[in-house]
């Protein structure tokens, strides 16, 4: 009887030890994890009011930097460990992930992406969409571009700095290019037109209407051969600067002033312009091109084999559709955003002390309206990539001709991927 | 007391077993795994299909590959002479007795050796960048050009720097093995050379090279290892394109490019084991050019 006794008792105990010990961590069991990569800080402001609203989510947020986080990407998605429920991806690899058969299809039901991509600019609809036309992933950032300006520059140059009137001085690139021959001489070869060629080709990459790879066959569009073109007069009419890209000189010249436009896109605004030169706050305008463009912007992606689907979803739609959040967003971090009609409700009220108190969600917006759909493959990354090494090449004088360059940039495709079909 | 019989149990394998278990799963694993991957078309989402010989008829007229290898051969060579000979004569200058401050002259050449080489490949890139890079800015500064001159773009220089880097990065390592060798030449031989009256050329000739002669070999096959893997000091320096004119991209900067940007697992696997044939070969060689000359002496 005492033995029966002792074991009820031990037992009783033992259910209510688990009982207890359950209840006091039934709240962290309880709490869904959302696991999400990310290569950009903008993350952490977007994880924490995602928190704030969704306190019974917990948000596991791991930060890797640019230089490798595909590579990281690819491997999980690759042997499926470890992948995580949302993952931020940069336009420039987007083609080649979007096509990889791990990710969610959103357009159908529950998440009936399609509503969202209404309230959206429609290029960046396209770029949401693989080849089969199923939604893949949701931009959250707008990118149309516009030409940065210093104000000092054109009111000295041009005799003005008024946006509308610096747009009718810059309207196509025989304009720009007169311009950068004279600036260049009245300022003793101080001052550039442009930085570098990208430029030229950031503005119309945007406009091509053929990808690289149609059918399994390498094609180049005639916008990119004219791209070619119009560096190689740039270069030789000493239009622009030839500064690398993100480099030390690059950088440099937006504070001492030494280059007169800059073609970039939104995020330039905080992320290269007031991070590189804020003594010159107020002394930059936004002028509209020769081209409508855009150029970079970040996709959320799900991994279809994730078990937390809803909250993952969750998050994914917090960040593209909440509109207290986006304009919240917008408003203190200078964001402009992939939705169409929350930019419209700001464009009136937002303005940069940094652009001299010009109402850019309003430049932005007219200018996201005419953007043109870039097709894109998966290839684009590497091929662009080689294609450039050779415009520098011809640019630069290695290879004499343009023939010769295009020969040099089929050669290369054709050997790095045999089964695009290249004519030689 | 003592057993007379030599204990055989058989725990000694149990201490020496962790060696090789990592190296059957992370070292010998992976080299078979490829192997066979050499012989398929992946690109990690599918599963492996095999195309027989077909990556390794590729890598045969694959232009880029031989280029590659060229590059990676030529950067070696500039780089590998100089080491071996100026870590030779440090090595040699620093075991003399009348030096003073030896070991912190040791030290000090030692020192490029444990600075990453990432880390040099970014630094040697800002200073001979175009526009900004601080080598323009200093010749500028005496007058010596006007225009800041476009190093970046040269092929030649390009290779020439990162076989400088490579160079600057490695004597000091092989002066260390040198000395460890040097160390090991008995002071004997070299008193009885002094009191013959030999001079210290004649002793550098005739007594202490011909017996460095494993240590140069040892020094030339890793040397050779190592130098055909040249990766990290051309791909930070060149922000990983190879550029200009494909001059600086290496064997394993083309094999890394094809596995794992371009995702050709296959022939990716390939290149590795034509790579891996190539320092094959050049380890023989070296190996039978020492001991032709050994067997000529010899004789």
């Amino acid at each position: 009887m005492t033995k029966k006794y002792a074991l009820f008792s031990f037992l009783t105990l033992l259910t209510l030890m688990v009982i207890l010990a359950g209840c006091s961590s039934s709240s962290a069991e309880e709490k869904k994890q959302l696991r999400i990569w990310t290569f950009t800080d903008e993350a952490n402001y977007a994880v924490e009011k995602f928190q704030e609203r969704h306190p019974e989510i917990d948000v596991d947020l791991l930060f890797i930097t640019n230089d490798n986080y595909v590579q990281k990407l690819i491997s999980v998605l690759q042997v499926e460990k470890n992948v995580p429920d949302v993952f931020f991806v940069e336009r420039s690899y987007w083609p080649q992930i979007r096509q990889i058969p791990r990710l969610e299809n959103l357009s159908q039901a529950p998440y009936n992406a399609g509503e969202i991509l209404e309230q959206q600019y429609p290029y960046i609809q396209e770029e949401e969409k693989d080849e089969d036309g199923v939604v893949r992933g949701l931009g959250y950032q707008g990118t149309p571009g516009g030409f940065f300006y210093r104000r000092d520059l054109t009111q000295e140059y041009l005799g003005t700095d008024d946006p509308e009137e610096v747009a009718q001085h810059i309207s196509s690139w025989d304009k720009i290019m007169d311009i950068g021959e004279r600036v260049l001489e009245e300022s003793d070869g101080q001052v550039h037109a442009l930085s570098n060629w990208n430029d030229i080709g950031t503005v119309e990459g945007s406009s091509i209407d053929e990808p690289w790879v149609v059918d399994e066959k390498l094609v180049i569009d005639p916008v990119r051969e004219n791209v070619v073109d119009l560096a190689k007069e740039a270069r030789e009419r000493r239009v622009i600067a030839d500064y690398d890209s993100w480099g030390p000189a690059w950088t440099a010249s937006m504070q001492q002033g030494t280059v007169m436009f800059y073609p970039q896109p939104t995020w330039g605004l905080p992320h290269i312009f007031e991070s590189n030169a804020p003594d010159t706050s107020g002394e930059w305008g936004l002028a509209h091109g020769p081209k409508a463009f855009s150029g970079g912007g970040t996709f959320l992606a799900m991994y279809n084999g994730s078990e937390n689907k809803d909250i993952a979803w969750e998050f994914m739609k917090f960040y593209t559709t909440d509109r207290d959040f986006l304009k919240d967003l917008a408003e203190s971090e200078q964001y402009f955003l992939s939705n169409q009609e929350i930019n419209i409700e700001l464009a009136d009220e937002l303005t940069s002390d940094f652009l001299g108190g010009q109402k850019y969600f309003e430049f932005f917006n007219e200018a996201g309206e005419e953007v043109p759909s870039a097709p894109q493959t998966p290839y684009d990354n590497d091929i662009n990539s080689i294609w450039d090494e050779k415009v520098n090449d011809y640019l630069n004088g290695r290879l004499q001709t343009k023939e010769d360059m295009i020969q040099a940039f089929k050669t290369e495709v054709g050997n790095y991927f045999p089964e695009i079909e290249v004519d030689e | 007391m003592f057993s007379k019989t030599l204990q055989k149990d058989n725990y000694g394998y149990l201490f020496i077993a962790p060696f090789f278990i990592i190296f059957l799963v992370f070292g010998l694993y992976p080299i078979l795994y490829s192997f066979y991957l050499s012989f398929t078309d992946w690109d990690g989402f599918t599963t492996p299909a095999s195309v027989g010989l077909e990556n390794y008829l590729r890598l045969f007229g694959d232009f880029f590959f031989w280029k590659t290898l060229f590059n990676t051969l030529a950067i070696w060579i500039v780089s590998v002479i100089p080491q071996l000979t100026v870590s030779l004569v440090l090595a040699v200058v620093l075991h003399e007795k009348f030096v003073k401050g030896k070991s912190i002259f040791r030290a000090v050449f030692f020192f490029p050796n444990i600075v990453t080489a990432a880390s040099l490949g970014l630094l040697v890139a800002l200073i001979f960048s175009w526009q900004a890079g601080s080598f323009n800015q200093f010749l500028m500064g005496l007058g010596i050009i006007n225009d800041p001159v476009h190093w970046t773009d040269k092929p030649y220089f390009m290779r020439g720097l990162v076989s400088s880097i490579l160079f600057w990065q490695y004597f000091g390592y092989s002066m260390i093995i040198y000395i460890a060798g040097l160390q090991g030449i008995s002071r004997d031989l070299l008193e009885a050379a002094e009191i013959d009256g030999a001079s210290k050329v004649r002793v550098f000739f005739s007594i202490t090279l011909p017996l460095l002669k494993p240590i140069i070999l040892f020094q030339v096959v890793t040397s050779i290892i190592g130098g055909m893997q040249i990766f990290d000091q051309p791909y930070t320096l060149t922000n990983g394109s190879g550029q200009p004119d494909n001059a600086t991209l290496t064997s394993v900067m083309y094999l890394y490019d094809t596995a794992f940007t371009r995702y050709q697992y296959g022939y990716g696997s390939a290149i590795a084991f034509g790579l891996f044939i190539v320092i094959v070969i050049f380890s023989i060689l070296s190996f039978t050019m020492m001991n032709m000359r050994t067997k000529n002496e010899q004789n």
